[in-house]
């Protein structure tokens, strides 16, 4: 037997999801070990030899591979604790990186200081050096100003070092030869240069790109380099994946070098694991959410394929540019703060209770109401099964905090309060929903909500509702979605070049080659990871827009064969591109122009296919879930105007084909359906329940 | 009274309306960044997306640039004045005169005002307006330091209706095309304008269809009362009295002249002592002036609200006196009265506040020493044009607690405008940038200091064609202002000419002669100032001047010339000795 495991580290929890070769998997979850975050994992996977009677050893034995989500990168970024960063810049252009393009977030208040940048203005050293827009070089590179400048950094005790020149990506001469002198000199350092990060125009997304690779890249080489060895003293023989934020793995090895590409990888499997789970029922647009006590996540899934973006920044400041899957985080969760202003008008956070004190219902000494308050008085939440019973809810503090803060102040009576908290809530979510698929010019009425969190599966009926989507699909697995969204994860290298030309007058050949040589250097990659020739896969795109425009936009590439050697575009392909290009644009902003279209990138993902079971088809158990009913209690339904008597079901133990009809509430350990009535729910085949909406 | 007023519909409609409405500006703002193909439209955010209510007050809006944010309610006002009842579904307007049923605020910032009809009922406006990169006259670009009146400045527009019930008035489309010097990406910048608001009709039409036209409009009603009420309340916060203030410049600059009443939850904002109109292309529109003073109360009163509308104007008053500096008569030029006066104008309602409100008040930000080059790119045979907005790169001031922000203005942007990239502008202009960094000593000192400015280099490369080149800045060197608690000022900008044949044109000059023509090699220099800082700065805090040392924003000069702290300039640490002295021989 041979077991694949993911595990995903997060803040509270590190799920870990085993699957053996015939597709049956099983779950564990195990707090988090923020200080060292393998120690949780080696727990976890003890957890997981104990259910499979396995000693760990043996386990680990047995395992043909490991992926593993960090949030690693991410935290060392928002918490500061990165690197001591050097930074060698073109001579004359020393302040890039903290003029940040002079952008002010809040240009109404003063009040706010200008953010810290990751690598002080003191460790930016100039190097003379130039090559011009035309990849000529100008200045030769002055190589005693690097040496000079490993001598300062030796002294500061630098402990990473970014290198990022001008035109770099158009010729990476000088960035090499620096690339190599600072290896010399620095032999203890880590050093990496932006052509490798992020060669692309616009110097200052490369530069920020390739310090965030430097502040992190320390950092995460230890911890992967500490929990390899931890594995492999363990038993384990087989290989550790990395994943990434854009949803592929890589090796370790890789991810050392190219750190920056774990950043924000937290959230970014979740939508793969959708997808999965979605293509089991045959589910191919989707969207996805994600809500938890502070957060709520959203990503869109079009053609069983997670939305992707370019442009993304850490902690709303730190900008980086790679391809990461779209998925878009706004602060409303079930511990959201209720609160009125002087003119009564009720908003919703952004203050947070958090898990400390928490919801007033959690008698942590929260007072203030919150989401996950109004959730309980509505009675959607039982006092006594919250978390699978692990914490026990006062409906009685919920009411009391809602009654004084909000519902006497606006004149109405609790149940209103809580419903108008909740409807205020549900618009927040609403509007991240609007915001993934509407300003994608999709129609979010056509799509599946696929739902997981805690508390997502409490009010994914009613926003949908609010947003006209009919289906819902609550997989049993959601709750370790990252872990799983790992397994079943495919190798990926993103690479990006350069190329300007109108599409008029294109050198067919010229662009060709370009494809060509980034194909060569994502094979180099994928050799190295030892993924066989017949699972390779690209994936091709190109940024195009009209003449003069700034933004692009990214056409994909349509695949003719699955053989790279026919791969070559045509004129007629690339007709169609522009074509497809006019159609993009006229869905996304309501018109297209008779001006030229241009390209400025191409870009391709190399992908290694990595074997996963499919999904395990659990045998269909009847219609008839009576037996699975457990009690009764007061909800609120907008449709029932008020409080109805509503029977409430064991989730956990339900069987495929079980179907309950709203008003209902189902109850699962990790998180509550609420069924409005005249809608209906089934328990599919592969563990996911089924909801659709009337 | 707002004191009494009550929202009237629903508070979680309530909640979800202003949500929505400003959600829709948002996209508006994004689809154009998106969409433009004009650099100062896409970078620069030199725009601003609407929607205002039938009376044309701002329902909600997306000010990608603050100034712009109070003047696009005076192009609907154009638009509803010269149209009266003739405006139909389908139909869309552009205005951008300045003297015309005072519609425009500047010529160069084409305003699309689009109706928004739910079937047959008009509901509401869009008002789209934009920076175009250029707008005929007698100068590319909107900015001709030369014009003797607004017709050099560029093709006046009056309220002009461009599509009629659906269908593009193509012939005149044409005749304003034909009047500008890059049509074709102005025509594209016009179709982007109005795509984002077809788009934003679209998302409006599915709310009022959601929520009823009537609950729909007392929800208007509610959200202007509410903006209205946050504003007065800020308002009630200060103390009552009228505060005085004048910004002043060097020759005979007319002097900007504030009086500032604050009575209760009003203001009254009294612009009309100033100076007279001057033969400079600064004097300043009605629509300028007043939106000046909307983004200067908001930053300052107004810098915690939790909503930005129209209804929070309505407790300010803004009084002028037609044909002074700050109320332009037609016909006089008027081109850069988007930078000057308007940072002038801003700054002085910032000097006056400073005197009751210092904490709460903004100090004065570093002026731009900005150029408008054009000419043909010799690479491609196109024409180009622009602002050189590297040159914008100035320093904000400082405010009570906390140090401004380093290359962050102009002061009307507010960090609003992206520069953009060095790699951007060499593949744009046939020009190879030599330096653009921050500038040693370029800030005011203050107990919290000014941000920096940038020192800005670059080389003509573009043989055979030359480079037209005019000098755009403040005529008058207006003094930034206000300092505030003993904050200083910071060193003024200083630009400079090297010509590849040895030739240098100095400061002083560069300002008499203001147009230039540049050849492969020539080469500008600029110093781009810091803002003013705020406090004394023999009380900042002195590992704060030996970080800033450290890291080259202060020099070891300076550091004891205007902070009093003594550092060595080998181990770079403070002489804590040397440093008492100092500071105490100072008091």
């Amino acid at each position: 037997m041979k077991y694949i495991i993911g595990v995903d580290v997060g803040g509270t929890f590190t799920d870990l999801v085993c699957m053996d070769e015939r597709g049956n998997s099983l779950i564990t979850k195990t707090p988090s070990t923020p200080d060292d975050p393998s120690v949780a994992i080696m727990k976890g996977l003890t957890k997981v030899g104990n259910k499979l009677d396995k000693d760990l050893q043996t386990l680990l034995k047995e395992t043909a591979r490991i992926t593993h989500g960090t949030t690693v990168s991410t935290n060392t970024v928002l918490t500061w604790t990165g690197a001591k960063v050097g930074m060698l810049c073109t001579k004359g252009f020393r302040d890039v990186l903290g003029i940040r393009f002079g952008i002010r977030e809040n240009p109404y208040n003063f009040k706010i200081p200008q953010p810290a940048t990751l690598c002080p203005r003191y460790l930016r050293l100039p190097v003379e050096e130039r090559i011009n827009s035309n990849g000529d070089e100008v200045v030769p590179l002055n190589e005693e100003d690097v040496i000079k400048a490993c001598e300062y950094f030796k002294q500061q005790a630098v402990e990473a070092v970014a290198i990022c020149f001008l035109w770099s990506f158009k010729n990476t001469e000088h960035e090499k030869k620096a690339l190599e002198i600072c290896r010399r000199e620095l032999p203890n350092v880590y050093v990496c240069a932006s052509y490798e990060i992020q060669p692309e125009i616009r110097e200052y997304w490369r530069m920020s790109t390739t310090v965030i690779n430097a502040y992190v890249g320390p950092k995460l080489s230890g911890y992967l380099k500490h929990l390899k060895s931890s594995l492999e003293a363990a038993g384990f023989t087989g290989q550790l994946l990395i994943t990434q934020s854009n949803s592929g793995v890589i090796f370790p090895e890789v991810a050392m070098e190219q750190a920056v590409r774990t950043v924000l990888s937290g959230p970014a499997c979740a939508p793969a694991a959708a997808a999965h789970v979605g293509k089991s029922l045959d589910l191919q647009n989707a969207i996805t959410v994600d809500m938890g006590g502070t957060s709520f996540d959203v990503c869109l899934i079009k053609d069983g394929k997670p939305a992707t973006a370019l442009e993304s920044a850490v902690g709303g400041v730190y900008h980086m540019k790679l391809p990461l899957v779209d998925v878009r985080t706004i602060g409303t969760g079930g511990g959201s703060i209720a609160w009125l202003d002087k003119m009564k008008v009720l908003h919703m956070g952004p203050q947070s209770a958090g898990a400390d004190p928490g919801p007033a219902c959690y008698n942590k000494g929260g007072r203030e109401p919150t989401c996950t308050d109004a959730d309980l008085v509505l009675g959607y939440l039982s006092p006594e099964f919250y978390l699978g019973g692990e914490m026990g809810l006062h409906p009685e503090l919920a009411h009391k905090a809602i009654k004084e803060k909000i519902a006497e102040p606006l004149g109405v009576n609790v149940a209103e309060a809580a419903w108008t908290m909740r409807q205020v809530i549900d618009h927040h979510m609403v509007d991240g929903i609007s915001i993934v698929s509407v300003q994608r010019g999709e129609d979010p009425r056509k799509y599946t909500l696929v739902v997981a969190g805690g508390a997502g599966a409490v009010h994914a009926a009613s926003l949908a509702k609010v947003i006209g989507i009919k289906r819902l699909l609550i997989p049993k697995t959601s709750s370790v979605f990252c872990a799983l969204g790992g397994v079943i994860a495919d190798v990926r290298h993103d690479f990006v070049t350069s190329i300007t030309s109108r599409t008029s007058d294109i050198d067919l050949d010229k662009f060709n080659d370009a494809f060509q040589q980034i194909t060569d250097i994502g094979d180099a990659y994928l050799e190295r990871e030892e993924v066989s020739v017949k699972d390779r896969y690209y994936i091709r795109s190109v940024d195009m827009r009209y003449k003069g425009q700034y933004h692009e936009l990214e056409v994909p590439v349509p695949k003719k064969t699955l053989i790279a050697d026919d791969q070559n575009i045509d004129a007629e392909t690339m007709e169609n591109l522009v074509e497809d290009f006019h159609q993009m644009h006229e869905t996304l902003y309501s018109y297209r122009d008779t001006t030229e279209t241009e390209i400025l990138n191409i870009r391709m993902a190399a992908c290694g296919k990595v074997h996963t079971p499919a999904l395990v088809e659990e045998a269909f158990a009847g219609r008839e879930s009576a037996e699975y009913k457990k009690g009764e209690r007061q909800a609120y339904f907008e449709e029932t105007d008020g409080y109805i008597n509503t029977p409430v079901y064991d989730g956990d133990n339900m069987g495929v084909g079980n179907v309950v009809e709203g008003p209902a509430i189902v109850e699962l350990s990790t998180t509550t359906i609420i069924i409005p009535p005249k809608s209906n729910l089934e328990l599919t085949p592969f563990s996911s329940f089924l909801v659709e909406l009337n | 009274m707002t004191d009494t007023y009550k929202i009237r519909i629903k508070p979680a409609d309530f909640s979800v309306l202003t949500s929505a409405v400003f959600t829709i500006a948002r996209e508006m703002g994004l689809n154009m960044e998106r969409t433009a193909r004009a650099p100062i439209y896409f970078s620069a955010h030199d725009f601003c997306t609407s929607i205002l209510n039938k009376d044309a007050e701002l329902v909600a809006l997306a000010e990608y640039i603050p100034v712009l944010a109070g003047a696009t309610p005076f192009a609907v006002k154009a638009v509803m004045a010269y149209f009266k009842d003739d405006i139909n579904p389908g139909d869309v307007f552009l205005v951008n005169d300045p003297y015309t049923l005072d519609g425009g605020n500047q010529m160069a910032d084409w305003c699309i005002v689009y109706p928004v009809f739910h079937g047959d009922e008009h509901m509401l406006w869009i008002g789209n307006k934009a920076h175009q990169q250029d707008t005929g006259g007698g100068a590319p670009g909107g900015y001709n330091p030369n014009a003797i009146d607004v017709y050099a400045e560029g093709l006046r527009i009056p309220p002009l209706r461009i599509i009629r019930k659906g269908r593009e008035r193509k012939s005149v489309l044409n005749l304003i095309m034909t009047n500008v010097r890059i049509p074709d990406v102005q025509y594209s910048d016009l179709l982007s304008l109005i795509g984002a608001a077809r788009v934003a009709e679209k998302r409006l039409n599915k709310l009022i269809d959601t929520y009823g036209k009537k609950t729909f409009n007392t929800f208007l009603e509610d959200l202007l009362a509410y903006g209205e009420f946050l504003m007065r309340e800020e308002i009630t916060k200060i103390p009552d009295g009228t505060y005085h203030s004048e910004i002043t410049g060097s020759m005979d600059a007319p002097a900007v002249v504030c009086d500032l009443t604050v009575s209760g939850d009003k203001i009254v904002v009294d612009f009309s002592k100033s100076g007279p109109m001057s033969v400079e292309y600064i004097n300043s529109p009605i629509a300028n002036t007043s939106s000046a003073i909307y983004q200067s109360i908001l930053q300052s009163i107004g810098k915690n609200l939790q909503v930005r509308c129209g209804g929070c104007y309505r407790p300010v008053e803004i009084r002028t006196q037609l044909g002074t500096v700050t109320h332009a008569a037609f016909p006089a030029t008027h081109g850069n009265c988007t930078n000057f006066v308007a940072k002038q104008i801003i700054e002085a309602v910032w000097t006056a506040l400073a005197q009751i409100a210092p904490k709460d008040t903004p100090a004065g930000w570093g002026s731009i020493p900005y150029w408008v080059f054009s000419g043909i790119d010799p690479r491609r045979k196109e024409g180009y044009g622009s602002p050189d907005f590297l040159s914008c790169a100035s320093g904000a001031g400082a405010i009570h607690d906390v140090d401004g922000w380093s290359t962050n203005g102009p002061v009307i942007c507010s960090g609003t405008l992206y520069y953009p990239e060095v790699e951007v502008c060499e593949a744009l202009y046939p020009m190879v940038w030599k330096r653009w960094e921050w500038a040693t000593d370029s800030a005011g000192p203050g107990k919290w200091r000014g941000g920096l400015g940038v020192h800005n280099e670059w080389e003509a490369d573009s043989d055979p064609e030359p480079i037209f080149l005019h000098y755009a800045a403040d005529p008058y060197d207006y003094i930034a202002a206000p300092c505030i608690e003993g904050g200083k000022l910071p060193p003024p900008n200083i630009k400079e000419l090297y010509f590849a044949n040895g030739e240098t044109v100095d400061n002083e000059q560069v300002r008499k002669t203001k147009s230039f023509v540049l050849h492969s090699g020539d080469k500008v220099v600029d110093f781009v100032q810091g803002g003013c800082g705020v406090g004394d700065p023999f009380e900042r805090e002195i590992q704060d001047v030996v970080a800033d040392v450290r890291d080259e924003f202060v020099s070891i000069e300076s550091a004891k010339k205007d902070y009093g702290v003594r550092i060595d300039p080998k181990t770079f640490e403070a002489d804590m000795e040397a440093t008492q002295q100092l500071r105490n021989s100072k008091s």
